[in-house]
């Protein structure tokens, strides 16, 4: 340390050191007597004055210094160069660091609490699926566990919440009293939960906001603790806002915590709130815990694994098993396959644009080495070694980078944020800007963009030839003819596989848009009833739900269902075939319920049997679809059978599938006659009298409802969106790829040109037609090319069958797609060698060999 | 002149220890390092600039020794180099280690 600070003050060095040694040779001068004899005995001075510098600045940083004043004075003066190189290498960058942003934001960043690695995520896991716990299991596992500090619980709910009566619905979370201390989360205002603020049997209306919503919602207003809200019109206190780096346990924004216990306060929730709060039989709450000090994860499992193997024994229930991880949703169980695969697909797609950014570039510096292989045979000759020469090449690379790198991070501050709004049309709920990690990234990928397109060319352009090159100003045959050829080729490979990738995207695109559903979309409307919040209590809404079918079997034109088509609402349920399994097994089908006209309204065909009439009642029977005749009676007609689902059904008639969940496969499912016990949806012909009709219906049963009337077009449009932003994405990719490409290409042919201007103009004056010029000029570009396209082809092949989930049915080797995209590849290859071919021809044969 | 003999090689931080040694002694120019070393020595240690300069900007940057401008006999500006106290304990302590070696290098030569 100190040496350092004695290396700063010798600043004023070389002064120093020049007057000392004058000094000194004075002196020997004046004994010895002689000027001459006596500089001799001096030695190499300028040697010596190195050697004494050295000690103070290590040369080697000096010399990196001069390179990159040097680099960037000769960057300076090929303004061409550099700007190419920037702007293609800064989008290139942009767009990777844009993905990892996303990537890190939503996958695996962990959780923003104290010390979130030892924080775990539990699971409860069987054969087939993975979820959360009932609360009465999370009770006996917090009151057991020894291996960890504390466990926490929480869950999703939607509730409305304001000052006023009605407020927006937004995402809730139940939680345990624990959770924030257990956590770590700090608080801005106020506190978190206390105890016995969660307790069953004394719920108390308490409530905690999100910084954010505290922020947005409430003015950021100081005085809101202590205030009281209303949520789903029951009024609660709000005690605390958590700190503002807590933006939630999820990817979805959280705007609002109660206790668990409050739910029994919610009018929607009241009726079956003690049963979930206490009872073995209900599920689903998430489970996380904090490891107590020195716990490993694999202890801690092996005593969860115990303990709920003992709590399921002692309550009758079936043995699950424990599965642990971490806060990152990307390694969570429950992550989905979808996410994984698709976050993998676009690492894919955009690295495929750096590489070829990277090429792209790579050439640029190829052929500006090549210009200047004078510069390098002199300085070689001078005594640079070629080791220095291609540390000046790659510092300049560096310079490039870094000149890419920070307009790139600039880019993904903005793009994720902008193709998220555009996409959902909605602000997203996670921050998705870049963070330290993501700047990280940004560098090491300039880095590596560094290695891939500056040192080959440096390697090739410091080969020793130092003689010819002198002499005749260099005209790069060999090594480095071969590097650039290979470069082209892989431009050309990577635009193919891109471009095919988007194209058998948009292709999937186009038939999902064009896909039979099943059911009629375009002339059929949902009307969703909305009630003020406390009719949820029981009575009130079976009433409701009563009143509507009366009215409704009245209407032509119109049917009741229980959730919405296309409204992705999942009901799973099981049921048993009598007869033919054990007592404690089950299988599960999605379970619908529908009044008389439903199926007549979507124009769902009847495959066998029948479906409800107006005299029917739900204890008639249930009506099947396709996919279950199938899959449970393959060979027999399956009307007159019977499934038990806590009573006996029998099978009225089978449908044809419908894909009224969601767009995609249709499992089994069956239809049964609208209960009552929930408020259903109101499906009506597109045509404004019968939608008058029906919601003047709907508003004789129930004046304080709101109505939203949905066409179920819009909702389909929804459905097929996400495809559409994938096939966007890789069309953007894919655009900007062969635009580099292009230039690329353009590039090289173009500098051909320039290098052997006096061979082509000896051969268009002794007579060469035209079409020898060409193809002299296209050369051996030309096989690279072509290589580049086969190779693209196969790895196009290979890859698209990773896509294959999202391409809806076209076959990754899509004839039309790759004839498609060969064509375009074919037209801007075309394009991009004819300008310099053009004016290679066009050349004036005299001017070309007199400027050599 | 004449020729001279070649200066002996000296083991890697000798030179250091010479310069420190001759500096306890009272504060010097480089010059007058020099010529004291050739002097004491009887000639034979004829430590060059290239060496002498470097040997003493390293002194400098462990803080061996000072430096301070000057003006010498003959009123000229000179940079007079003065021993510090923890050139002092360096110095003694790369004595001690150089007696080590060279009673050392003695019973290895002098063993039959």
């Amino acid at each position: 340390m100190r040496n350092l600070l004695r290396r700063l003050r010798n600043r004023h060095f070389a002064k120093d050191i020049e007057e000392e040694l004058r000094f000194h040779r004075d002196m020997a001068e004046r004994d010895l007597g002689d000027a001459d004899e006596a500089r001799r005995a001096m030695g190499n001075e300028t040697l010596m004055r190195e050697d004494a510098r050295a000690v103070w600045i290590s040369p080697w940083l000096e010399s990196v210094w001069q390179d990159l004043r040097y680099a960037v004075r000769s960057l300076r003066q090929s303004p061409g160069f550099t700007v190419a190189a920037v702007v293609a290498l800064a989008l290139a960058i942009g767009v990777n660091t844009s993905y990892f942003t996303v990537f890190n934001a939503i996958a695996i960043r962990p959780w923003p609490v104290a010390d979130p690695g030892r924080i775990i995520t539990i699971f409860s896991t069987s054969k087939t699926n993975t979820g959360g716990f009932s609360l009465a299991e999370y009770r006996y596992l917090q009151k057991h566990t020894r291996s960890l500090q504390d466990i926490v619980a929480y869950r999703h709910a939607a509730v409305r919440f304001g000052f006023e009566a009605a407020g927006r619905v937004s995402d809730a979370r139940y939680v345990t009293a624990n959770f924030f201390k257990v956590l770590g989360v700090g608080m801005a205002a106020g506190r978190g939960f206390r105890t016995d603020e969660d307790k069953p049997e004394s719920a108390v209306a308490v409530a905690v906001l999100s910084f954010e919503t505290w922020r947005s919602r409430f003015g950021a207003d100081p005085a809101v603790v202590g205030r009281m809200i209303r949520v789903e019109d029951v009024p609660f206190v709000v005690v605390g806002v958590a700190a503002e780096e807590f933006t939630g346990v999820t990817a979805g924004q959280t705007s609002i915590y109660v206790p668990f216990a409050a739910m029994r306060l919610l009018p929607r929730e009241r009726t079956h709130a003690l049963g979930f709060l206490t009872e073995t039989g209900h599920c689903c709450s998430s489970v996380a815990a904090r490891l107590a000090p020195g716990v490993s994860r694999s202890d801690a499992k092996a005593e969860l694994d115990v303990l709920s193997q003992q709590f399921r024994q002692a309550n009758q229930m079936d043995p699950r098993g424990i599965e642990l991880s971490g806060t990152q949703m990307f390694f969570m169980p429950e992550a989905k396959t979808e996410m994984r695969v698709g976050f993998g697909l676009l690492y894919l797609g955009v690295t495929l644009l750096l590489l070829l950014a990277c090429a792209n570039v790579g050439n640029l510096c190829l052929a500006r080495a090549a210009a200047r292989a004078r510069e390098f045979a002199v300085r070689g000759s001078l005594g640079a070694g070629r080791a220095r020469l291609i540390r000046q090449l790659l510092t300049e690379g560096l310079v490039v980078a870094a000149a890419a790198v920070v307009p790139g991070v600039i880019l993904a501050y903005w793009l994720p944020h902008a193709l998220i709004v555009t996409i959902t049309d909605d602000t997203p709920a996670i921050r998705l800007t870049p963070d330290s990690t993501v700047l990280l990234y940004a560098v090491a990928l300039g880095a590596i963009s560094t290695l891939l397109f500056a040192l080959t060319p440096a390697l090739a352009g410091t080969r020793a030839d130092l003689y010819p090159t002198l002499k005749s100003g260099g005209s790069g045959a060999g090594s480095r003819f071969r590097l650039r050829t290979v470069l082209l080729g892989i431009q050309t490979a990577t635009s193919v596989v891109l471009l095919v990738a988007a194209g058998l995207m948009v292709r999937g695109v186009q038939r999902v848009a064009n896909v039979d559903p099943g059911f009629a979309v375009d002339d059929v409307s949902a009307i969703e009833m909305d009630l003020p919040a406390e009719m949820y209590a029981s009575d009130k809404v079976k009433m409701i739900a009563a009143a509507l079918m009366r009215e409704v079997a009245l209407l032509a034109d119109t049917s009741l269902c229980l959730n919405p088509p296309l409204s992705n609402i999942r009901h799973s349920t099981g049921f048993r075939i009598s007869g033919r399994m054990g007592e404690r097994e089950f299988e599960m089908a999605q379970l619908h319920e529908a009044s008389p006209l439903y199926f007549q309204l979507l124009r769902i065909p009847v495959v066998e049997g029948r479906v409800f009439t107006a005299s029917d009642t739900p204890s008639s029977g249930i009506v099947i679809n396709e996919s279950m005749a199938r899959k449970y009676w393959p060979n027999e007609r399956a009307v007159g059978k019977t499934i038990t689902t806590g009573e006996s059904r029998e099978i009225l008639g089978v449908v044809r599938n419908a894909q009224t969940t969601s767009l995609g496969r249709v499992g089994p499912a069956y239809y049964r006659m609208i209960s009552g016990d929930f408020v259903p949806t109101i499906l009506v012909r597109n045509r404004p009298d019968v939608i008058d009709r029906a919601k003047a219906a709907a508003r004789r049963v129930e004046p304080r409802a709101e109505l939203r009337v949905i066409p179920l077009r819009t909702r389909f449009d929804r459905q097929v969106r996400p495809a559409q932003f994938g096939a966007a994405i890789a069309g953007a990719l894919s655009v900007f790829g062969l635009t580099l490409a292009s230039i690329g290409v353009f590039g090289v042919c173009a500098f051909v040109v320039q290098q052997r201007r006096s061979e082509i103009g000896v051969r268009v004056a002794l007579g060469a037609r035209p079409v020898i010029v060409v193809r002299f000029v296209l050369g051996a570009n030309g096989r690279a090319i072509g290589i580049g396209l086969l190779a693209g082809v196969a790895g196009a092949a290979a890859i698209s069958r990773l896509l294959e989930g999202n391409l809806y049915g076209v076959s990754p080797l899509d004839p039309v797609t790759y004839a498609g995209v060969l064509m375009i590849l074919a037209g801007a290859g075309v394009l991009a060698t004819a300008v310099p071919a053009w004016r290679a021809v066009k050349m004036d044969p005299l001017t070309a060999l007199r400027c050599d | 002149m004449g020729t001279k003999l070649p200066t002996p090689e000296l083991m890697p931080g000798t030179l250091e220890m010479l310069i420190l040694r001759t500096l306890s002694r009272g504060r010097m120019h480089g010059y007058g390092i020099a010529q004291s070393l050739k002097q004491v020595s009887g000639d034979v240690l004829e430590v060059g600039e290239s060496s002498l300069y470097p040997a003493l900007q390293r002194l400098l940057l462990h803080g061996h020794v000072e430096a301070e401008w000057g003006a010498s006999e003959n009123n000229r500006r000179a940079r007079y180099y003065t021993i510090t106290r923890v050139g002092r304990k360096q110095l003694a302590s790369e004595s001690a280690e150089f007696d080590r070696m060279v009673a050392a290098i003695y019973k290895v030569m002098q063993h039959a």
